[in-house]
């Protein structure tokens, strides 16, 4: 046994002493000193994500680019409906907003809040998704819910995420003319961390296993953005001179505003 | 009316290339439908036409333009045009304002149109009487054409409207 391993072991005694001899309490008590941003004071301790955050893509030219592995053509068929603007859904827009493994960043910002035992993303678009640090473990059974249930470790500065429980009837990819629903056991991890102090990573990895042959694998770069504030985006409006609400289909309304400057004398 | 193509475009039109280069060099990002896939225009042929701004509709999810086009032939001698435009957030993200054309305003507008040869298109960039230029965003091959795709600055800075 080498002079290394041998200390491992040690190591690995001293640690089964002390559960040994520690009463559930204080073991749950020393599990809990480990988890970071815990208290106020101790959030200083967490890298610093403040601000907006934003994506150079469209999902959807993200997912034409590196598209995920949807069963049969179903993929080629959605672009396919896509593009081709079939199979509309008329309250495609006017739903909460559903994650099914992406938190937007395109035209709408990303900003994180973080409180103790808490992570809290939200975009301008509505999305909010609370991501539990305090070490509690993802329900066994989780109720199905539009952002599903979120966890997360700090493993070293890398935010670690564990999604379920999201709603089996959420389009997938997005809110899309021909996307499907996402179904159930879906799973979402994602790695979260810093690359600079102004470039933050996002690698997710997507199992469906209703929609998916293998779990979608992808990395997105999000950018701080030079901006101090929000700005709403909706997609749900009462007059979109683009999507009739009828009937979902793209439109382009020439119904001018009632207040048109006049044409000139 | 007048209305041209993309070639026969007046002096200020042919300024807007140059600067369509150092706006692609901040557009970082590919042409993107966020909101829906663009079918409903021409993205083969770009087109423009010379008019005076009726409002700025600044609205989500989509900003609007509204333009008088002068035309003999028309019942009041003009045709109203309607250009889409990207949402208020990315626009705003690349210096636009509310103001930034302001009704009154005489301006020459490039634009995707409609296949349906009604009198509008998409949005691609307006040049001003004083010769700046007010990129649009998104629309059919907005990265290849000069239009704003819609993404992060990264702190760099393109031609924009003051």
């Amino acid at each position: 046994m080498t002079r290394k391993c041998r200390h491992g072991v040690a190591q690995g005694i001293l640690c089964c002493v002390l559960l040994c001899f520690s009463s559930p309490q204080q073991a749950n008590a020393q599990a809990k000193q480990r988890l970071l941003g815990m208290s106020y004071p101790e959030l200083h301790e967490l890298p610093d994500w403040s601000g907006w955050w934003g994506l150079s893509d469209a999902l959807i030219v993200e997912l034409i680019r590196n598209p995920p592995p949807m069963k049969s053509d179903t993929f080629a068929k959605f672009r396919s409906a896509f593009s081709r603007d079939l199979d509309p859904d008329p309250g495609r827009y006017c739903r909460p907003s559903q994650f099914v493994g992406y938190s937007g960043g395109f035209t709408e910002s990303v900003e994180f809040l973080f409180t103790p035992g808490r992570v809290t993303l939200t975009n301008e678009a509505g999305l909010i998704r609370r991501i539990y640090t305090d070490g509690r473990a993802l329900p066994e059974h989780p109720d199905e819910t539009n952002t599903g249930t979120s966890v997360g470790r700090w493993e070293g500065r890398t935010l670690v995420v564990e999604t379920v429980g999201t709603n089996s009837k959420a389009k997938f990819p997005g809110r899309y003319a021909g996307a499907i629903p996402i179904g159930k056991n879906v799973r979402i991890t994602e790695r979260i961390s810093l690359k600079d102090q102004n470039t933050l990573e996002f690698d997710v990895v997507t199992v469906a296993p209703e929609v998916l042959t293998a779990p979608d694998r992808r990395k997105r770069v999000y950018v701080r953005l030079p901006k101090q504030g929000a700005t709403e985006v909706s997609f749900c409006v009462d007059f979109d001179r683009s999507i009739d609400p009828a009937t979902g289909k793209q439109r382009f309304d020439m119904t001018p505003p009632a207040d048109l400057a006049p044409p000139p004398h | 009316m007048k209305k041209t193509n993309k070639a026969e475009s007046s002096a200020a039109t042919r300024r807007a290339p140059i600067l369509a280069i150092a706006a692609a060099w901040f557009a970082i990002a590919s042409s993107a439908a966020a909101h829906h896939s663009y079918a409903m225009f021409d993205g083969t042929r770009t087109l423009s036409v010379t008019g005076t701004v009726a409002k700025l509709e600044w609205m989500n999810p989509h900003v609007f333009v509204w333009v008088h086009v002068p035309n003999p032939k028309a019942p009041g001698g003009y045709d109203l045009y309607a250009f889409e435009n990207g949402s208020p957030h990315v626009l705003a993200q690349h210096g636009w304002t509310k103001v930034t054309l302001q009704s009154g305003e005489k301006i020459i507008v490039e634009y995707w149109p409609l296949k349906d040869g009604r009198h509008g298109g998409h949005f691609l960039r307006a040049i001003h009487a004083d010769g700046r230029v007010s990129l649009g965003a998104g629309g059919p091959n907005a990265a290849t054409s000069g239009s704003i795709a819609p993404g992060p600055q990264q702190g760099k800075q393109g031609p924009r409207q003051p």
